[in-house]
């Protein structure tokens, strides 16, 4: 028995030096993606494993501000703004043998953008149609490699993002494609369990085989653990870190990367009811509440101060906002003068559900107390209860806030502000406003939409619905054993993972 | 509980070794870790928990020292930031700012401020004047310790800085040493019992291979070793557990051998032999001790190259078996030759150099603490024997001792067989002889070869006064003696036996010696009685010096009983042959009357011949009287011619039924009918008188039987006739039958005036009769046919009142 283990303890022991060791990079999910299909989910959890495997016809720049070659290598626009010629990128397989083309392209388009094409997808919902369903008004196949889009309307910047999916593997798996996926992307799909999902890297990639062989998604939904497993070095990449978590990751191994999203957090006025109907009275409370000294205090650095209903990043951000300088005397004085002198009774809903967000309700009650408001706090756990909540009419006051993957301001003003906007929860309503919008949507011409947005963007700062709280900072970590690491504004790896090494610490 | 430690202390008891060891290198393991985890595991959490209190208390320090100034502002952001940056830190559950009174003023979970703690730890952690430590386990997340710091302003305690440490860290810290521990006990556990299994069954292999060695042997297998390796303890029980073997195989065959065969030479030449392997010696020798000269002399001898070894007597004191018959002891001699323990005996040495014997090893055989004789065994090389040879040895002499008394038992069962066995021949040859001269001579030859003695048996004269000896055909007859005289006289004169060890020295002697011709001789006088009767004298002398034993004296009593019954057969014999002479002459008479019954046959011989012309006259006669010519005188002449015809004939007929009877016919016989049937013949009869009455009273029992049905005819119509013709005036004839099993009685009755008593005993006799025209042969005849059917007659009588003929008739005759 001692020899034959010292034999096998020898031939581990030579054996070990012979394989290499295949470089997986572990990558965190707080939780499971629902569906791994793009036309069924879009959501931040689908778009994180989805990235390497799908690839669209365009990519956008890390800034989001610049459209680059995808699986298109290059792409003529009619003189109506309206016919795209797109040039195909040859050579290009799916995972699973099927060659792309321009067929293959056709069918993803329909599948995602074509109610009443054959492959046209509705169950389960197909995730684009409400934002960009109807659009396209033909798609035609030119050649192997070339195809032509009509459109219907010049709103191009989503459309040619579509991933596309295998048409051989819609074939065989039909709906349950999420669970097989299929793309072209520099990794395939492998298995996925409950706390695992694995990818391979894809040997016929058309930008070469990745670096990684393999990513591994791993699902744990407890932020402790996270963090344990992350310092205890079987993590390599947290997308986004809890601000609470932020100061034990200030660690030699660990890099932190700070990237700004386009996202606005902002205490809302219930405008369609006294008191807050009355915007003198809107102005007084601005006036009271030092947002700048909340987020400099309590924001752990994972916020900057908001001024606007748009995030930096993108054109229309209008950096020349300012808000009302904060004098609590002159709020009190300016709620006097309006009647208010006896001071205001008022509740406010938070999601309590992030701390931050609980402190910030806490810093508004302290301010207001100090002008004679008193606040109730009404703590919801999660948007969803919050959003149903006011919906109701709870509260006076609301903390909410709105994100886009997308710089474009549309995004940030239609949907929270355009009179009978279902995610209106203000029930702000300016008819000027609203035209403003909507000669933006039809405008072709890129500066005079900007001016356009610009002004909307002034009209509701003047009529303050809402007081900007922050744009949120997200921080991702990520072991410095990985080489290669550069983000998109979504924090996504640069390039789909195909930069990234694994080079040791 | 007791029940279940006993029956573990029972399986305990019942497990092997290696088990065994193994079982205590788990339970020597488990306690050692048993004690080292709870120490290991005490000093750890105090350890860490004592980690956990400094800093935790420093924390809370800090705390409370970075809160005054957001405190004494009362700014509510600063103090949110300061409970913050507490809380990011790994182990805080919880940090917070109460006032004195509890409310909160900042909280790990913001939405807190403003409500008011009034909980038993909160109370406390806002009441203390100083640092406190609460532990406490909230609902969820494992328990807590809670450190609480005031904060002072210039002296003034204006609030309390609190936080909450989560030891779970910590517990799972001694959660993992303890898992550890375990893992780490069990492994060596696993390793120990692993060790322990293959260590234990290495060691006890040889230990298995003497278990396996003694269950062979218990077996019967014998012939097993075990195989010895290394010369360790094990080693050495190995051999001594072969040479163990070898011992108790030796025993073994020579308790066979013993078993197997009455002969003590080929025992003792088996023992040896076993003895001469057992200890590898080159020569053995056993030699029985000889009670009457103290010495012991050699039997055996194995492995000699001369002949001197064996005609060795070994004496007390001398040699190195002397020394033994003297010690009692086992000796050992390394060089006997130069062995100055022990009394040198120039014979001894000098057969010892002839056999070049060197180690020589000498043990008693002893039975009963007493020895019998010795084991004696020899090497030509100097190799000395052990005192395992000695022990050995020793077992050997026990067996040799077992054959010596098994073959002094035998020797003593062979001569007390050979007694019995004169004592059965004597018995034997009395019955088959009367001659008084045939039984000395078996007694004679007894005593010869029992104890090579002489014996003569003396017989009392009719006159009581001498004795003679019976002649036996071998001579020295001599003349007889005198009653009370000499040995013979004296026995015959006392009636009791008489032993005599030395006759020389016995005045009683009568000289010159009847017996023999002087010298020494021992003498043993028996009386030889019947019922208190004296016969005569059995005398048995030796030539030799003899003692007689009480078994002698046993065993010659009874040979003088059995002469004496022979002596009595013998009279009894001559007093037989007189009666046997009386019967000769009663059978002179018998045979007169056997003459007479030839008599009778010659006359039948002579009817039968006359019975044809007799015949013929009859016919002639017939005829004549039917002739009606003759009349007259003639006619008359011719009645009486044919009555005295009828007569002949009758007469003819008894004679030819006398002389030559036939045997009888068997059938079956209806006895009533053939009564009745004769009855009515009868009273058709002449002779029959009118005024006899006929009377019957049968027994409806009465079976039919065997018989010949006109014989029986003939004894009923003899009898009957008999029984009318006395009744010339009348009187009654009587037949009654009678069944009594397996016989049937019929009696006939008349009431005749009866038969005379005188007469009565002859009646059967033939040719007697009383009257003047009878035959005399009619109840001879009824007689004989009555016994020719197995039957017996009998007749009864009684003057004026008649006679019984009682008849006993066989139902199913033997010979039918």
């Amino acid at each position: 028995v001692i020899r034959l283990a010292v034999a096998l303890a020898l031939a581990v022991g030579l054996a070990g030096p012979a394989v290499a060791a295949p470089k997986v990079m572990t990558y965190h999910l707080a939780s499971a993606p629902d569906l791994l299909d793009p036309a069924k989910c879009s959501n931040l959890r689908c778009q994180r494993v989805m990235w390497p495997l799908y690839e669209p016809l365009v990519n956008l720049s890390g800034d989001l501000k610049a459209v680059t070659p995808g699986l298109a290598e290059s792409w003529d626009v009619g003189a109506d703004g309206l016919t795209y010629t797109f040039h195909l990128r040859k050579g290009v397989k799916f995972h699973d043998g099927t060659p792309f083309n321009a067929a293959a392209a056709k069918i993803n388009l329909e599948r995602n953008f074509l109610p009443g094409s054959a492959h046209y997808t509705a169950v389960p919902p197909n995730v684009r149609e409400r934002q960009l369903g109807g659009l396209i008004k033909d798609v035609a196949v030119l050649n192997e490699h070339t195809l032509t889009i009509v459109l219907k309307s010049p709103k191009v910047h989503l459309l040619f993002l579509a991933p596309m999916v295998s048409p051989g593997a819609l074939d065989r798996y039909g709906a349950r494609l999420g669970e097989s996926p299929v793309g072209t992307g520099p990794f395939r799909f492998v298995r996925a369990t409950a706390d695992e999902i694995r990818l391979a890297a894809f040997a016929d990639y058309w930008g070469g085989r990745p670096k990684l062989d393999e990513i591994s998604f791993r699902i744990i939904s407890r932020s402790d653990r996270t963090m344990d497993e992350f310092l205890a070095g079987r993590i390599d990449f947290l997308p986004e870190v809890e601000p609470v978590y932020l100061e034990r990751l200030r660690t030699p191994r660990t890099t932190l990367v700070r990237i700004p999203t386009l996202s606005i957090y902002y205490l809302g006025f219930r405008v369609d009811r006294p008191p807050l109907d009355d915007v003198r009275v809107r102005q007084a409370l601005a006036r009271a509440i030092d947002v700048e000294r909340m987020v400099l205090f309590n924001s752990r650095g994972m916020a900057v101060p908001a001024y606007g209903p748009i995030p930096p990043g993108g054109d229309a951000y209008d950096a020349g906002l300012k808000r009302s300088r904060y004098s609590p005397e002159g709020a009190r004085r300016q709620l006097a003068e309006i009647g208010h002198a006896a001071g205001l009774k008022l509740s406010l809903v938070v999601n309590a559900d992030w701390g931050f967000l609980a402190e910030l309700a806490q810093a508004v009650k302290v301010d207001l107390a100090k002008v004679g408001v008193a606040v109730e706090l009404v703590p919801k756990s999660g948007w969803k209860d919050l959003v149903a909540a006011v919906r109701q009419g709870t509260g006076d006051l609301f903390i909410y806030n709105w994100f886009s993957i997308f710089t474009d301001p549309e995004i940030f003003l239609a949907p929270n502000y355009e009179s009978g906007s279902a995610d209106n929860l203000t029930r702000y309503g300016n008819p000027v406003f609203d035209a403003l919008l909507q000669q933006a949507r039809v405008t072709g011409d890129p500066a005079a939409r900007l001016e356009l947005y610009r002004r909307a963007q002034r009209i509701l700062v003047e009529d303050s619905p809402i007081l900007p709280l922050f744009h949120e900072v997200r921080v991702s970590a990520y072991r410095t054993r990985l080489s290669g690491v550069e983000l998109t504004v979504h924090s996504q790896p640069v390039d789909r993972f195909t930069r990234i090494d694994i080079r040791g610490e | 509980v007791r029940r279940l430690l006993g029956r573990c202390r029972a399986l305990y008891q019942g497990a092997s070794l290696q088990t065994k060891f193994a079982l205590r290198v788990v339970l020597s393991t488990a306690l050692l870790f048993g004690v080292l985890l709870p120490v290991v595991l005490y000093i750890q959490t105090r350890a860490l928990l004592s980690a956990v209190e400094d800093s935790g208390f420093r924390v809370a320090e800090i705390f409370a020292r970075s809160s005054v100034q957001a405190v004494v502002a009362d700014d509510y952001l600063v103090m949110q930031h300061v409970v913050n940056g507490i809380s990011s830190e790994r182990r805080v559950r919880y940090a917070m700012l109460l006032k004195n009174d509890g409310e909160v003023l900042a909280h790990t979970r913001a939405l807190e401020r403003g409500r008011r703690y009034t909980d038993p730890i909160s109370a406390a952690a806002a009441a203390t004047d100083g640092p406190l430590l609460q532990r406490h386990s909230p609902r969820e997340g494992g328990p807590v310790y809670d450190f609480a710091v005031p904060v002072y302003v210039l002296g003034e305690k204006r609030a309390t800085a609190r936080v909450g440490f989560s030891i779970r860290a910590e517990q799972a810290e001694i959660a993992r040493t303890r898992n550890y521990i375990i893992f780490l006990g069990l492994s060596v556990l696993s390793l120990g019992v692993a060790w322990a299994s293959v260590e234990a069954g290495r060691m006890l292999r040889p230990v298995q291979a003497l278990v396996r060695g003694t269950r062979e042997i218990a077996r019967g297998n014998l012939g097993h070793r075990i195989p010895v390796a290394g010369g360790d303890e094990l080693g050495q029980l190995a051999m001594a557990f072969n040479r163990m073997t070898d011992s108790v195989q030796a025993l073994l065959e020579t308790s066979r051998e013993l078993s197997s065969t009455l002969d003590p030479d080929a025992v003792l030449a088996s023992v040896a032999g076993h003895a001469l392997d057992l200890v590898k010696a080159d020569l053995a020798a056993i030699a029985p001790l000889e009670r009457q000269t103290g010495e012991a002399r050699i039997k055996v001898v194995l492995g000699a190259r001369t002949e001197r070894l064996a005609t060795l007597t070994i004496r007390p004191g001398r040699g190195i078996g002397g020394a033994v018959l003297a010690s009692g002891e086992p000796v050992i001699s390394a060089d006997y030759l130069r062995d100055p323990g022990l009394v040198h005996d120039p014979g001894y040495d000098d057969a010892c150099r002839e056999e070049g014997i060197v180690s020589t090893v000498a043990v008693p055989i002893t039975l009963k603490g007493n020895i019998v004789g010795l084991l004696w065994m020899a090497h030509r090389s100097p190799r000395a024997f052990s005192h395992e040879d000695v022990d050995a040895l020793r077992r050997m002499a026990h067996q040799a001792a077992i054959a010596m008394e098994n073959a002094r038992l035998y020797d003593e069962t062979r001569v007390k067989t050979a007694r019995l066995e004169s004592l059965l021949g004597m018995s034997r040859a009395i019955t088959a002889t009367l001659e008084p001269g045939r039984i000395v001579a078996i007694v004679r030859q007894a005593v010869t070869d029992l104890m090579g003695g002489v014996a003569r048996v003396w017989v009392l004269r009719p006159d009581h006064t001498h004795l003679v000896p019976v002649p036996d055909g071998h001579g020295e007859d001599g003349g007889g003696v005198e009653v009370g005289h000499g040995l013979v006289g004296t026995v015959a004169a006392t009636g009791r036996l008489l032993i005599v060890d030395d006759v020389g020295d016995d005045r009683r002697v009568v000289r010159p010696d009847p017996v023999e011709g002087g010298g020494r001789v021992a003498f043993l006088g028996l009386p030889l009685l019947r019922e208190d009767r004296l016969l005569g004298v059995l005398e048995i002398a030796a030539r030799a010096p003899y003692r007689f034993t009480e078994d002698d004296v046993s065993l010659f009593s009874s040979f003088a009983q059995q002469a004496a019954i022979a002596l009595e057969n013998a009279g009894l014999f001559q007093a037989l042959k007189t009666s046997h002479e009386e019967l000769i002459t009663a059978q002179t008479e018998l045979v007169r009357k056997t003459r007479m019954a030839a008599m009778g046959q010659l006359a039948a011989v002579v009817a039968h011949e006359a019975r044809n012309p007799l015949g013929a006259v009859s016919n002639c006669v017939q005829l004549l009287r039917g002739n009606p010519h003759i009349t007259g005188e003639d006619a008359e002449l011719l009645a009486i011619v044919q009555t005295e015809t009828q007569r002949l004939n009758d007469i003819v007929s008894d004679f030819l039924a006398f002389g030559r009877p036939r045997p009888p016919q068997f059938q079956a016989v209806h006895l009533h009918d053939v009564i009745a049937a004769t009855l009515a013949a009868l009273r058709r009869d002449d002779r029959c008188p009118e005024s006899v009455a006929f009377a019957t009273k049968f027994d409806p029992d009465v079976p039919v039987i065997r018989g010949d049905p006109d014989q029986l005819r003939q004894v009923f119509w003899n009898l009957f006739l008999n029984a009318v013709e006395v009744m010339p005036r009348g009187g009654e004839l009587r037949v009654e039958t009678r069944h009594s099993p397996p016989r049937v009685d019929v009696v006939v009755h008349d009431s005749g005036p009866g038969i005379a008593a005188s007469v009565l005993p002859r009646i059967f006799e033939p040719f007697f009769t009383t009257r003047a025209a009878g035959t005399g042969l009619g109840l001879a005849i009824v007689q004989r046919i009555v016994e020719e059917h197995g039957g017996e007659i009998a007749v009864n009588s009684e003057q004026g009142v008649g006679t019984w003929f009682t008849l006993s008739l066989a139902v199913q005759p033997k010979n039918s």
